[in-house]
């Protein structure tokens, strides 16, 4: 609020009172009352109204003053009626409960909305460990009964199972609450791991392995550390053609562990490198084979990303894709 | 051969891991009444038990506990739970291992099998036609005769001597080897074939392992 704001809101009031006294002053001399008189009452009229509007204005202003400079200093700005001063005006008070009300609807809203979300979530956390039931099931019934129609739907209750994981570190990976536990783990062992989980798939491709010999420890959660690796083996089997080969290897610096895979499938064109790891991607590649849904390397980083690793990707097209994942040796990357 | 006690409230699932793991080897039995879940697993004296976290009426790592206070028998705990707390709870509780579904098959019977071979006595011998392989040792024994082996040659005569009359694809063997970490390729595998075929003559053993053209290898 300034003074000419404030002089322009008040105009009606000034126009009549001025128009008042001007008729009151003509009244006056028409009615031959001496000068002095006249100017005497035109001077207290003058001085009463010009101290009282004085007297508003800067109580005004002050009070105005305040609230902008707490709403300044607001991180959460709707946070400002609980922490402005109680308006000494009407029109203020009534505002002010207005802001309340209005702040308070907002927040039941606000509330509901949480509530549903979480509500959604945990039917969702469930409903993934209800569905590996069957799964679970499915394999055992597919193991029993051998065959190549066995074979065939073994092949799909695969992708269902990977889609089911995916779905569960979705949620998992976009929440605000943390619920992996970093620790020192063995990268050969994780990769073996994998690898046996995925060995039927790259037998199946003629897969040539190339591991690493040493244990390699880092810090980071286990089981997301298997999912991501996991995620990048589907990938590499999913766009290299049999035979196919498969290095992993790492790099030990002074302040960082370097791990890397590299397949030698069909690779990514420089176009769409750069956009592998947004939601929803998928590429040429990934509108030739219909099963991208482009979110496996999304979670990938934003896995890596709550963990404080680094991952990124470098390929050619038609010769290599590697992906290095970078394992800080102290605290975390800024 | 082996005694699997199963405690899982999934009917299919219980029926379909029996049939797999009757198929592999083992003995299996298992119960429904729950509330006398560990009387009856501990009654048929079982060299391992499988045990189902959440059931009906109680709970899985109850169960666990009870089973440990009097029995030493080796525990593989199931679940869907795949969170570190669950498999915090289930090492507290006693058992011995811990897989989250849907498992694997091959891992499952690999981990049965690790487990089995710590705590029982194992077989010393696996004798076709003659030939015996010492499974303490790892070595090839005929008339006398011994004969060192890799690892791996040790472990694809294991398996082919393990399923008798039976062709066992060159996948299936990479698979039984890659669950024990070697990580070997199709020219690997002709390659150990060949050697191994080369040390068994060379002690005259002939024609023992017989290749079938497109298929795999039998004994």
């Amino acid at each position: 609020m300034n003074l000419k704001t404030w002089l322009l809101d008040k105009k009606v009031y000034f126009i009549v009172h001025l128009s008042a006294t001007l008729m009151l002053l003509t009244f006056m001399s028409v009615f031959g009352m001496n000068k002095a008189s006249v100017i005497f009452v035109a001077l207290l009229s003058f001085l009463s109204h010009g101290s009282y509007l004085a007297y508003e204005y800067f109580r005004r202003y002050r009070f105005y003053k305040e609230i902008d400079e707490i709403m300044d200093g607001l991180d959460k700005k709707y946070y400002i009626d609980e922490l402005m001063p109680t308006p000494f005006f009407f029109e203020g008070l009534f505002l002010y409960d207005l802001i309340s009300a209005a702040n308070k609807a907002m927040n039941d809203e606000i509330y509901t909305y949480k509530n549903r979300e979480k509500d959604y979530r945990d039917y969702i956390e469930t409903w993934i460990h209800e569905v590996k039931t069957p799964i679970a099931a499915s394999h055992l019934i597919l193991k029993n009964n051998p065959g190549p129609l066995a074979r065939n739907i073994r092949e799909e209750v695969d992708k269902i199972e990977n889609y089911v994981e995916q779905a569960l570190y979705y949620a998992r990976g976009t929440q605000l609450e943390k619920d992996y536990i970093i620790k020192s783990l063995n990268l050969k062992k994780v990769v073996q791991d994998v690898l046996k989980r995925n060995a039927k798939l790259l037998i199946g491709k003629k897969c040539q392995i190339n591991l690493f010999e040493k244990d390699v420890f880092v810090k980071a959660d286990e089981k997301w550390i298997a999912f991501i690796l996991h995620q990048l083996m589907m990938n590499s089997i999913q766009y290299s053609s049999s035979p196919m080969r498969l290095d992993f290897g790492v790099e030990n610096l002074d302040n960082e562990v370097i791990f890397w895979m590299k397949d030698y499938g069909s690779g990514i064109s420089s176009s769409d490198i750069k956009r592998v790891f947004q939601k929803g991607f998928t590429g040429v590649m990934g509108r030739r084979v219909r099963t991208s849904t482009g979110i496996g390397l999304y979670l990938c980083q934003q896995l890596c990303h709550k963990m404080g690793l680094k991952i990124s990707i470098e390929s050619e097209k038609d010769s290599y894709t590697q992906v290095n994942i970078r394992f800080p040796l102290s605290g975390m990357y800024r | 051969m082996n005694r699997i006690f199963i405690i899982e409230d999934d009917l299919k699932i219980k029926q379909e891991l029996s049939v797999f793991l009757e198929r592999n080897g083992y003995r299996v039995s298992s119960s429904e009444r729950y509330s006398h879940i560990v009387e009856d697993a501990l009654e048929i004296s079982a060299d391992l038990i499988l045990l189902d976290i959440n059931l009906p009426e109680v709970d899985g790592y109850h169960v666990c506990k009870e089973i440990r206070k009097l029995s030493e028998v080796p525990i593989i705990v199931v679940t869907s739970q795949n969170s570190d707390m669950d498999e915090l709870m289930s090492i507290n509780f006693g058992a011995d291992d811990y897989i989250t579904k849907p498992f694997n098959t091959q891992i499952l019977l690999a981990r049965i099998q690790n487990i089995l071979k710590r705590t029982t006595t194992i077989q010393e011998k696996l004798v076709v036609e003659g030939v015996a392989l010492n499974l303490s040792n790892g070595t090839l024994s005929k008339d006398g005769d011994n004969l060192e082996l890799t690892k791996n040659e040790f472990r694809i005569l294991h398996l082919l001597m393990s399923n008798t009359g039976r062709i066992v694809t060159r996948d299936e063997i990479m698979e039984h080897l890659w669950q024990s970490d070697a990580f070997i390729d199709d020219n690997t595998l002709t390659v150990n074939v060949n050697r191994l075929r080369k040390k068994l003559q060379s002690v005259g053993i002939e024609d023992f392992l017989k290749t079938k053209r497109g298929q795999g290898y039998i004994i």
